[in-house]
């Protein structure tokens, strides 16, 4: 079964074409995030790129990341539904990052897709 | 390598079990604090260096270590840069007032942010490596409090959590109380009555259905999903709780238990319960047993709210959207269709298009939180980020306890720029915007007898 975050991810495509371009503007980075089903799973790696053209999704590694982000797949979930606050998700130890902290540091929930709710 | 014991004696608890803030963790918070304050206001770049210096300092990594001194090194070159950049400032304030500033102030701020890439960057292989070891180190202790704490909070999580204060304990007839406060629009008021019914008669699997569809109509699917199941194991067979469940799960991205609570409820119909269904069918197959179930029965609104269900799991959204039209055509007047539907047709992107729907199912049931909360999503989408503050804003006034809510204001005040109206979010109180946003309060819908809709069917 697929991760529900990849089911989140899914949804960014109609999103960015409305704020992409602003997201690329304010973030310039290329982030990776290792999305594990369980805490000790093997992670499934996916790729945000919001340093190109209107910014665009793409399941794998793919690329250099500027930085990049292990959590677990709830724990994503839960950043985008506005569940979890990502500084406290950072604190808790639920979310490393690797690689250059200032590109990290522009990480907002924004980033993650909003979708409407049955 | 030898690295500073004091590390793992901060990432000890406290006697009351709190954790007590390990100082690198700290630093790291307060740099991506700062980060995310560094896209709206230059002034948190100064800060942003101090934060960092500060926590190599409080880390106590001051050895006398080559690699160590050599990353001092660059902050300090990035603090002297902020100093010149300062001492310019001022001087372009005296001699050209605020033009000069502003002009100082722009061109330090991408020649500042390259130094502190710099110090990033410039950390060596090594250094980025020993930061990496001092993290998973640091970080043991911290994962094994976590492991311990997590176990305990998905236990309390799952389980529905009764309101600690409740001033209907006391109450006759709780339930008939709650059903009158349903047919009045005073959704906080029913909640609390259900809940003290359930103190009561914990195996009233009626009221735990409602408490779940008035926690889901509130855009607290969790809290939701906890009631039902409670309902659920009391009686399996609910088809109204399987229904509300398979939307619920949903919404929470689990879908295979949105799957098998939708079979569920076509498996115990008792019109559809012949349809034939292979033991462990795929979503296809699912999907198919409901198709063959409109054939047989081609004007019950529920076949094709649950096949839209279906499809929007798959995102299938311009099917999931005929289903709902569907599902309208033969119940109009259902508030929580008209939601689906436009949640349909946002999740295409249309997110303009949308916001018909949802003023309709306004129209019918003008609390329904889950809505305010899905025009607030279009709004945002759209990029209309004051009109998105309003809708979560008026979303938050008729339901307090969306704490979720509070996280989106935040983006959204972060995309407009407004440190001040983040300050504003710490009291947790939606009333206080009312100055700048037209914020509507439960007494100031229309009353209740003027819904059309109420969801008790």
């Amino acid at each position: 079964m697929a991760l529900k975050s990849e089911k989140l991810f899914n949804e960014m495509a109609p999103i960015l074409q409305t704020t992409g371009a602003d997201l690329v503007k304010k973030i310039g980075a290329i982030y990776h995030f290792e999305i594990l089903a369980a805490p000790g799973a093997e992670p499934v790696v996916f790729t945000i790129d919001l340093k190109n053209g209107n910014g665009s999704f793409a399941k794998g590694r793919v690329g250099t990341a500027d930085a990049t982000f292990t959590m677990t797949d709830d724990d994503l979930i839960a950043v985008a539904q506005g569940k979890l606050n990502p500084q406290v998700a950072f604190m808790q130890g639920k979310m490393k990052i690797k690689g250059n902290m200032a590109k990290a540091s522009k990480f907002t929930p924004d980033i993650l897709p909003k979708s409407p709710k049955l | 390598m030898d690295f500073p014991n004091n590390l793992f004696g901060n990432a000890a608890c406290s006697a009351d079990g709190q954790m007590i803030q390990n100082p690198l963790m700290k630093a790291m918070e307060n740099l991506m604090i700062a980060g995310q304050m560094n896209t709206i206001d230059s002034q948190f770049n100064v800060d942003l260096h101090d934060h960092f210096e500060d926590a190599w300092e409080d880390a106590g990594i001051m050895d006398p270590h080559q690699a160590e001194l050599e990353a001092q090194w660059h902050i300090q070159q990035a603090s002297n840069y902020q100093a010149e950049i300062e001492d310019q400032m001022q001087t372009a304030w005296e001699n050209k007032g605020e033009q000069g500033l502003e002009e100082v102030w722009n061109m330090g701020k991408e020649e500042e942010k390259g130094e502190l890439e710099k110090v990033w960057e410039g950390l060596t292989a090594e250094e980025e490596e020993k930061f990496e070891t001092l993290w998973d180190m640091a970080n043991p202790e911290y994962q094994e409090m976590l492991v311990r704490w997590g176990k305990e909070w998905e236990k309390k999580s799952s389980e529905y959590a009764f309101n600690e204060e409740n001033p209907f304990l006391e109450e006759n007839s709780p339930f008939e109380a709650a059903l009158e406060k349903i047919k009045t629009g005073l959704t906080p008021e029913a909640i609390l009555l259900l809940e003290a019914e359930l103190h009561r008669n914990p195996e009233n699997s009626e009221a735990w259905a409602m408490l779940g569809k008035l926690h889901a109509e509130n855009d607290e699917d969790v809290r939701a999903i906890a009631a039902m199941k409670r309902g659920i194991a009391i009686d399996p067979y609910n088809l109204d709780l399987l229904m509300s469940l398979g939307i619920s799960c949903t919404n929470e991205y689990e879908e295979d238990e949105a799957l098998g609570y939708l079979k569920a409820w076509l498996e115990n119909h008792p019109e559809y319960c012949g349809i034939q269904l292979p033991f462990s069918p795929t979503k296809d197959g699912i999907k198919a047993a409901f198709s063959n179930a409109i054939d047989k029965n081609p004007t019950d609104p529920d076949l094709f709210q649950a096949l839209g269900v279906l499809r929007f799991l798959d995102d299938e959204l311009i099917d999931a959207e005929h289903s709902f039209h569907d599902a309208l055509l033969l119940r109009p007047d259902d508030a929580a269709l008209w939601n689906r539907l436009g949640a349909s047709i946002a999740k295409q992107g249309k997110w303009e298009e949308a916001l018909q729907c949802y003023y309709k199912a306004l129209e019918l049931r003008p609390d329904y939180v889950r809505t305010w909360t899905n025009i607030g999503i279009s709004y945002v989408n759209s990029k209309d980020y004051v009109n998105a503050a309003r809708y979560y804003l008026c979303a938050l006034s008729l339901n307090p306890d969306a704490n979720h809510l509070y996280n989106f204001l935040n983006s959204t005040f972060v995309c407009m720029e407004r440190m001040d109206l983040i300050l504003k979010l710490e009291a947790r109180d939606p009333l206080a915007f009312a100055d700048e946003f037209h914020i509507i309060t439960r007494e100031e819908l229309p009353r209740s007898s003027e819904w059309v809709g109420s969801f008790i069917n």
